[in-house]
């Protein structure tokens, strides 16, 4: 019992005179060899991790990635950060930016080549026709072959023609991938939906697939048109013109709803295949080819 | 709310982050101010209200979305647009919109697409 109160009366002690003595430092542990920390402007291995952040279509933390080593490397930054930057912000449709980058990227320097193909694709995906053809002018006939076919989806025709110019192992490839994007682009009937909804309010998402939409526009509009009918029934007129008005709105609103959703419906379930379109043709804007 | 903004000053809130920067100077110039108007009345009663952060799960927000619809497309279009686009948000995954991490949570990708589209 001694030998404890002994020790908590040390240990008091002790506390009580840390504040008037600093205590000695303990001595520390040797830590562990870490592995040596590259700086990451002469690191290699930060265009592989920018390439990798565009692969998972983190594009805005591939633009914020790219933006931060730009302003703590400043001139030493290279070029393919730049490349991957500007392929991050027309991913994520600022295009206003990139297009000024990518023409002073493409006008020399060693990533001269790349930028021109993104440039290419990104006029075309903006069907700005004439700038994609003075772009693709300047790119290898193959390459440019390959930019207008990853760029004639809806252009049966036009696919047909431009694919036929790339090596035959792609252009199978690339035929394969487009009869399946086809089949998946009308996974939903967008005047399906809107008609349905229009019938009733609701119908529309649920065939779109989402029950949580359909039930607040069934929720909404069946709130509003019910106090318009009894309200009107009541001789309220005035108040049943108000709620029929903000009515109109989620009836409309719920309509448009459930065209739009068809339409993403359609380009989601699409969309794997554009990639795989993208990156067999184009394998540079998945950041795939990034070194 | 909208009778409010047109009346009181314009003011332009700070950008939340890149992409909103970007997106707000992509804006037409002369919009701008007064929808931004709008936007801080809004956030100012939503907060007071609420007493809690914006928790819109959309990028750019409603209201941001609804401001450059109005000033493209007018304002009854972007009513009934900004309808359909809260139905959007009840209805967000992976089926109908692109996911980003921003902000430290999950929001949905949905930039405005030029009028009539």
């Amino acid at each position: 019992m001694r030998r404890v109160i002994a020790v908590l009366v040390l240990g008091l002690g002790r506390a009580g005179t840390a504040g008037a003595q600093p205590a000695p430092e303990p001595a520390r542990v040797a830590a562990p060899a870490a592995a040596p920390v590259g700086e990451p402007c002469a690191d290699p291995a930060v265009t592989g991790r920018l390439g990798d952040l565009l692969r998972a279509r983190r594009f805005a933390d591939a633009h914020h990635a790219a933006v931060g080593l730009r302003v703590l490397c400043g001139a030493a930054a290279a070029d393919v950060w730049r490349l991957a930057d500007d392929i991050a912000l027309l991913r994520l449709e600022d295009r206003a930016w990139a297009l000024r980058d990518l023409h002073e990227l493409a006008t020399n320097g060693p990533e001269a080549e790349r930028a021109r193909l993104v440039l290419a694709w990104a006029y075309s995906v903006a069907h700005d026709d004439q700038a994609a053809a003075v772009v693709s002018a300047q790119l290898p006939p193959i390459r440019a072959a390959a930019v207008a076919a990853a760029t004639a989806l809806e252009d049966r025709g036009r696919f047909d023609a431009t694919v036929a110019l790339v090596p035959p192992g792609l252009r199978d490839h690339a035929r394969g991938i487009y009869g399946r994007w086809e089949h998946a682009r009308h996974t939903r009937r967008p005047a399906v939906a809107g008609v349905l909804s229009a019938l009733l309010p609701g119908a529309g998402q649920v065939y779109d697939g989402s029950i949580q939409a359909a039930a607040v526009t069934f929720a909404l509009n069946a709130l509003f048109i019910g106090a318009t009918v009894e309200l009107a029934r009541d001789h309220e007129y005035w108040t049943a013109t108000a709620a029929g008005t903000v009515g109109s709105f989620f009836y409309i609103g719920g309509v448009i709803n459930a065209v739009d959703l068809a339409r993403r419906r359609n380009q989601t379930a699409a969309q794997p295949e554009v990639d795989a379109l993208e990156e067999v043709l184009l394998p540079e804007l998945s950041g795939r080819q990034l070194h | 709310m909208v009778m409010v903004a047109s009346c009181v000053p314009a003011t332009t809130p700070a950008a939340d982050n890149a992409i909103d920067l970007r997106y707000r100077l992509a804006q037409r110039p002369t919009a701008r101010a007064a929808d931004a108007t709008a936007i801080a009345i809004y956030g100012w009663v939503g907060e007071r209200s609420l007493a809690t952060p914006s928790r819109c799960k959309m990028v750019p927000t409603d209201s941001a979305a609804f401001a450059a619809r109005a000033a493209s497309c007018g304002g009854l279009a972007a009513w009934y647009q900004g309808i359909a686009r809260l139905l959007l948000e009840q209805a967000s995954s992976e089926k109908f919109a692109r996911s980003i991490q921003l902000d430290g949570r999950l929001r949905w990708m949905d930039l405005p697409a030029p009028c009539g589209e």
